[in-house]
């Protein structure tokens, strides 16, 4: 071999050498560093159990895709205030995302807005008002409200019964979608609307004044929490009443087992929560997003142990 | 039409390959042979390397999946331990309308409480006998019309274990609903002295089959999963998300499965299926390790592996130039000893001789194939250079004939006007002139002979031409001895003769003189004629050309000029020194060898 072959030959061996001492110190470096991603999920009250479920989801999906799920809860329900701050927090405070359960208030507007700048945030139940690009994860809430109706003409087949929507003060977006809901398919029998304020005791009051001014009514309520108050004074003041309602307890599915409330209108949580942060996730990896639509089901007590509805009510706590 | 591609490929690689150099076509071949050999290695150690890992990985999975079918069969024998102590020690001993049994159930039920939900016996018209934790039935529970229930009663001598479902029994003040898995079983119970048949239940807590599953170590993306003999699913790690619809499971294929390791391509995507039967139930662990797990964690090494490859490659192609080049250089070597050859260099020593045994002996054969030739060619040339120097003598020797006839008839008119002496003289010198001429048949002869012959030419040619010219030849004594090619005076002579002096005005004179010049023989044949135009003296020794002045062809002199050089070489021959209207010499340049210095034994070699 020549002098000149002999140096291309070292010169090759020697950057070869190197390119795969850098190849390899960059795949280990790569595998060391992988990044975590962190993603906050704001809820909209501390009440454990009405997002258990959602949590559920959530937690499979963050096993899943390989991030970190932050569990943020509101000490008061629907608090504005504390919402936005948690939201702000969280935007400048490092999370890759937020998955969050909107209060219902125009203040959330501006905030929402100037995070969305800097992180991907998803809306789960229902949509903050005056926001169009947003990822919104929640089930058709007009047909819900449709179907749930539909369920109810079954059950009050006189069309002389009017009926009582019970309002919260929450208001949110899913609320009044599913209130349009129940509007259309009762449509042609008398509504009248009863407004249950936030404090328990005077919702409770509110309720039963309710129940004693509509004795010839049936009872719809628009949120877990009103449902499940309602039943409450229902069992308890044995009001001769038909009621009716969405959302998911124990309480409320015991209520339904035992015919205090007639149906109720079920979205799939654990799917909600899995394809929330699953959403998040995508839009952290700068996929294509639109709107995500979950399932639900009305559920009386006679089918709520049919297999599909079983595993809708009781998830794998 | 993709023959005729093919084919157009071939003859293009081909050319291609022609074009190049034997140590590139070495090297390619080479190298080509050796990446195909490591790709072919590679590809057989890779698929071994799979196989060997999904047969590791597959063992793996069935030690895992026989580690918790022995959990499993415990956790399940334990209940139906549990079911045959209530049935056995409890329920076989006691008559229900009399005694209380609820203490022993109660025990039973807090010792395995971590397990259990509930226990339960019911009669045949399914109303509660007795129950642990709880015993107020709810008011929507149809026991009867429950599947655990039916089992029981359609076979009555099994033990039957439901699929997972929510326990919906037993009112609960705190709205607990648990998931459960039933575990029935028809009894004999005593009722008032007479024997009727009930339903024992044990509601195993779902928790406990998930604990037991949950726990294992499988892989990453491996997991595992539990049917019952119909498929129906009894756990999955991702059961919400099954129940969901958000991800599908192979459950009911699976329930077809024997025993042992599976391969199955389930949503595009082939996955490593081991199955085992827990032995009482029917139900079916089954571990999926999809198979992008059994080579996700050999990237590392795949990376090292084509380092390593590329690190060979490298290697080999130098190795393969360094094996070729030695290989070649020989051959290329002896091409360029070709070469020169082609060129007309026949050294045979710079004939390269090196490399391999089969190039070495090419190379050996080869220089005494040039060695031969080279000697072949001395021989033709030899041959040739004979047959010139036998032709051009014999010409030489030629008397000419009207030379003859001329003299002969000069002898005739001398003796018919009876000048008798003249007459002897010129016979005299013919017959010496012949004699020398012929010379015993050499060709080299002494200087003094060929002056002896000149002066018998000139002798008769001054008598026949009535003593027109004088002559003199004057020669240095040490030149005589020297030696000569025969019969190339006479003919500068007679050119001298002829074309000097026959058509001068004066008397003619012709002088020769031999002399010895720096070690060299130089004989001058000098005459006063009408000389030679300078044009023409420098084309008369010239090979090609043929002189129209005069009488002559200068054939004579080109014929004298090409046996001086044959004889002697290049560096000899004939040099005309002319001036028009002064005279003409005609210098021969000959070797000073002496004549007896054996020269006459070696001539014409």
């Amino acid at each position: 071999m020549s002098k000149k072959r002999g140096i291309l030959f070292t010169a090759v061996l020697v950057i070869f050498c190197i390119c795969s001492l850098m190849l390899t110190h960059s795949i280990n470096a790569a595998q060391d560093t992988k990044p975590v991603r962190e993603v906050s999920v704001i809820c909209r009250s501390a009440d454990t159990e009405e997002w258990s479920t959602i949590k559920l989801g959530i937690d499979q999906a963050a096993k899943d895709l390989g991030v970190d799920a932050n569990f943020i809860t509101l000490t008061g329900r629907n608090n504005t205030n504390e919402q936005i701050f948690l939201l702000n927090r969280e935007a400048k405070g490092g999370a890759s995302a937020v998955v969050m359960m909107p209060v219902s208030s125009p203040e959330l507007t501006e905030p929402v807005h100037n995070a969305l700048k800097n992180i991907p945030i998803v809306a789960m139940q229902s949509k903050v008002s005056g926001i169009k690009d947003m990822q919104i994860v929640a089930c058709d809430n007009v047909g819900m409200g449709i179907s749930l109706a539909q369920e109810i003409v079954r059950e009050e087949r006189h069309p002389a019964v009017p009926a009582v929507i019970l309002r919260s003060s929450v208001n949110s977006s899913n609320e009044t979608d599913f209130q349009k809901g129940l509007q259309k398919g009762l449509r042609g029998r008398n509504l009248f609307y009863c407004d249950i304020p936030s404090n328990h005791a005077e919702a409770a009051a509110a309720v039963r004044n309710c129940f004693l001014g509509h004795a010839d009514a049936f009872f719809v309520a628009l949120n877990a929490e009103t449902l499940g108050l309602a039943a409450q004074v229902k069992e308890t003041g044995n009001f001769k009443i038909h009621l009716y309602g969405a959302g998911r307890t124990n309480q409320i599915v015991s209520m339904l087992e035992q015919k205090v409330i007639g149906a109720i209108a079920v979205e799939n949580d654990y799917h909600m929560g899995y394809l929330g942060l699953k959403a998040a996730v995508d839009q952290m990896d700068h996929k294509k997003h639109s709107s995500i639509k979950i399932n639900s089901r009305i559920v009386n007590s006679s089918d709520m142990y049919q297999p599909q509805n079983e595993r809708l009510l009781f998830p794998f706590v | 039409m993709i023959k005729d591609e093919i084919r157009k490929i071939k003859d293009r690689l081909q050319h291609s390959f022609r074009r190049r150099s034997f140590q590139f076509t070495l090297s390619l071949s080479f190298t080509a042979a050796a990446i195909l050999g490591m790709a072919a290695i590679g590809l057989f150690l890779s698929m071994q390397y799979l196989s060997g890992s999904e047969k590791q990985i597959a063992q793996n999975n069935q030690q895992i999946v026989g580690q918790v079918e022995i959990n499993l069969n415990s956790y399940l024998r334990n209940m139906m331990h549990v079911s045959d102590s209530i049935y056995y020690s409890v329920l076989k001993n006691v008559d229900i309308q009399k005694d209380h049994f609820n203490s022993q159930m109660s025990l039973l039920y807090e010792t395995n409480r971590d397990q259990i939900v509930s226990i339960g016996v019911f009669s045949e018209t399914g109303h509660v006998i007795d129950a642990e934790p709880l015993n107020e039935l709810k008011s929507t529970a149809d026991v009867t019309h429950q599947e655990w229930f039916q089992s029981a009663e359609n076979r009555i001598e099994n033990l039957h274990f439901s699929t997972p479902h929510v326990e919906n029994l037993f009112r609960d003040p705190d709205y607990q609903y648990n998931w459960v898995v039933s575990l029935s079983r028809d009894v004999e119970l005593t009722s008032a002295g007479t024997m009727v048949h009930g339903v024992l239940l044990v509601d195993m807590n779902f928790n406990g089959i998930e604990q037991i599953c949950s726990k294992i170590g499988i892989g990453k993306s491996s997991y595992l999963y539990i049917i019952d003999s119909n498929g129906e699913i009894i756990y999955h790690p991702r059961q919400e998300l099954l129940y969901s619809n958000l991800i599908q499971e192979n459950n009911l294929k699976a329930a077809s499965y024997q025993d042992g390791a599976h391969m199955e391509n389930f949503q595009n995507k082939k996955r490593l299926i081991t199955v085992k039967t827990v032995g009482y139930t029917g139900w079916k662990i089954i571990a999926v390790t999809p198979l992008k797990d059994v080579t996700r964690n050999s990237s590392q090494y795949r990376v090292f592996a084509v380092l390593c490859a590329a690190l060979v490659m490298i290697l080999l192609i130098f190795v393969n130039l360094f094996i070729s080049s030695k290989m070649a250089t020989p051959i290329k070597d002896l091409e360029n000893s070709v070469k020169n050859i082609e060129n007309g260099n026949l050294d045979e020593s710079k004939i390269s001789v090196s490399g391999s045994y089969e190039v070495q002996h090419l190379g050996k054969t080869i220089r005494s194939m040039v060695q031969e030739m080279k000697k072949l060619m001395r021989d033709i040339l030899y041959e040739q250079e004979s047959k010139r120097k036998s032709e051009l003598d014999a010409l030489q020797s030629q008397i000419n004939p009207h030379f003859l006839y001329n003299t002969l008839d000069a002898i005739v008119w001398m003796i018919e006007n009876e000048n008798c002496k003249d007459a002897v003289k010129m016979v005299t010198s013919l017959a010496r002139l012949f004699r020398i001429s012929l010379s015993k048949g050499k060709t080299i002869i002494p200087v003094s002979d060929e002056l002896k012959h000149v002066q018998n030419y000139l002798t008769i040619e001054k008598m026949r031409f009535k003593s027109k010219f004088e002559f003199q030849i004057k020669a240095e004594p040490e030149t005589l001895s020297c030696s000569t090619i025969k019969l190339i005076i006479q003919p500068l002579v007679e050119n001298s003769i002829q074309h000097g002096l026959e058509c001068a005005d004066d008397d003619g004179k012709i002088l020769i003189h031999s002399y010895l010049h720096s070690g060299e023989l130089y004989i001058d044949v000098m005459d006063n004629g009408i000389g030679i135009p300078p044009e023409e003296v420098d084309s008369l020794l010239k090979e090609d050309t043929i002189t129209v002045h005069g009488k002559g062809s200068g054939i004579g002199l080109k014929n004298v000029q090409e046996r001086i050089q044959l004889y002697f070489g290049k560096k000899y021959g004939l040099t005309i020194l002319s001036e028009p209207d002064e005279g003409t010499t005609v210098r021969i340049h000959l070797p000073a060898k002496p004549y007896e210095s054996g020269f006459q034994k070696t001539e014409g070699v």
